[in-house]
């Protein structure tokens, strides 16, 4: 495992959501759904903070996450990873949906939708919230609206907390949802090891018995998580 | 009476706690110690899920951690990982968690046959009485050293050389169990960090006058904090939440 040194240059405030943008030498290029671990140098916190991609360019990352309030500009921090399982956009989905339920924000399916787009996909994202900074060509779309996504998306991918799997099954309607090809979730859950200790603070049951997010995921199919 | 800790021969007093390195150790870990042993995760007999209530939280000084132990049980873990320990450079201690005596019993027979695990770590259920701690104990007792986990809040002097009486190695001054409040309902769990460090210095400090080898089992977050434990008189320190920080 090795360990990346970064500085945060930037803070910036995206879609409602502090995000961190960080400048290093060989800086890991997380895909999306993938995530880095990450601690402040000389930093008071005793578990990892984790970061997900949500833009910006190579070398020079855009990532959101639930970082210190300690973290500033200037801020030297280690970094390791990526890690994780991320998601897997069928490079022929023409028709891409994205949530969160508004249970999350929503900058982690930005680099989703960047590599949707740039397949020549319409990318729909279906939010109550009034998201500023999107690129213009998503689509938003109501809540309320989403059996209507049923019968036109060919993917769907969503990020949940991974303590709401009820309410994610209530939400998601898998009856429905069976009608879309692709149906990839990424769970919202502590990842607090390394990959080599297996700690089970992640633990996620799926059909196939108990995964662990921060190997196995944090993306996981619809079909394994129901 | 078995081998004490202090006869086993470790090339230094340091290692990874249970739980905080898997079954095999790390090729390029960020700690700050050479391990003269590797402590694996928790085994049981039967295969563990990790608990419906698991969870993790950070307060000042540490971190509270529950995940019920899961483990895909002791065939599996000696299937998949028996043959690599023969081959690593530093000794193995395997850690059981046992709730009858019958699978520590049938465990530790199992270990005896596996080369180079070196010794066995007993983890006791929780709010477990002394007899049943003792019919453990007793039934872990075997060819291998045997050392026994007692919580920092469950470890004092009498226990100990009762404990000692039986033949064990050493006690390991294991995470104390807490709660804290979040999102206004109490959570439950294991208490790590170096905020533990004082009160696990304060014990060590109770328990020199047994016979019995400590190990300080938690609070240990630095060189200095190890040091500080080994010169109170623990037989050997072991790192845990340390372990994950880079």
């Amino acid at each position: 495992m090795t360990t990346h040194h970064a500085l945060i240059t930037e803070l910036v405030q995206m879609n409602h959501e502090n995000c961190l943008r960080l400048n290093g030498r060989n800086l890991p290029n997380p895909s999306p759904g993938q995530f880095l671990r990450a601690f402040a140098v000389g930093g008071a916190e005793f578990l990892p903070t984790l970061l997900y991609p949500c833009g910006g360019e190579s070398g020079h990352g855009l990532f959101c996450g639930d970082f210190p309030k300690g973290w500033l500009p200037g801020s030297e921090i280690h970094l390791r990873g990526p890690r994780g399982n991320g998601f897997h956009l069928p490079p022929l989905a023409k028709k891409v949906a994205l949530t969160t339920f508004d249970t999350l924000g929503v900058n982690r399916l930005l680099p989703l939708a960047g590599q949707a787009i740039a397949n020549g996909a319409s990318v729909t994202l279906l939010t109550n919230r009034s998201p500023e900074n999107l690129a213009s060509e998503i689509e938003l779309l109501a809540m309320e609206e989403m059996n209507q996504i049923v019968d036109w998306a060919d993917y769907l991918a969503a990020v949940f907390p991974a303590d709401g799997m009820d309410h994610l099954i209530q939400q998601i309607n898998p009856g429905s949802t069976r009608k879309i090809p692709a149906v990839e979730i990424m769970l919202d859950t502590p990842m607090i090891c390394d990959e080599n200790s297996a700690c089970g603070v992640c633990g996620v049951q799926t059909a196939r018995g108990w995964k662990l997010a921060c190997k196995d995921g944090p993306v996981f199919r619809l079909d394994e998580l129901v | 009476m078995t081998e004490s800790i202090s006869d086993l021969g470790l090339s230094s007093p340091w290692m990874n706690t249970a739980g905080f390195m898997g079954y095999l150790p790390v090729h390029e870990a960020a700690i700050g110690f050479s391990p003269a042993a590797f402590v694996t995760n928790p085994i049981s007999l039967l295969a563990r899920s990790p608990a419906q209530n698991r969870c993790v939280a950070a307060f000042q000084g540490g971190f509270l951690m529950h995940t019920g132990h899961p483990n895909p049980g002791f065939a599996s873990v000696l299937k998949n990982y028996a043959s690599r320990w023969r081959g690593l450079a530093m000794p193995v201690w395997a850690h059981l968690l046992g709730s009858t005596p019958h699978e520590c019993q049938t465990m530790v027979k199992g270990l005896e046959e596996v080369e180079n695990v070196a010794v066995i770590e007993l983890g006791l259920p929780p709010e477990c009485g002394l007899s049943r701690q003792l019919e453990l104990i007793d039934a872990a007792m075997g060819e291998l050293p045997l050392v026994v986990c007692l919580p920092l809040d469950e470890v004092n002097p009498g226990l100990v050389e009762k404990l000692g009486a039986r033949g064990i190695a050493g006690v390991t001054i294991s995470a104390p169990r807490g709660a804290i409040m979040r999102d206004h309902k109490l959570i439950y769990g294991r208490l790590f960090g170096p905020a533990l460090h004082p009160l696990m210095m304060e014990a060590l400090i109770r328990l020199r006058k047994t016979d019995v080898p400590i190990l300080a089992g938690c609070g240990i977050f630095s060189i200095e904090d190890g040091e500080a434990a080994l010169d109170a008189g623990a037989a050997a320190v072991q790192a845990d939440g340390w372990c994950w920080q880079f």
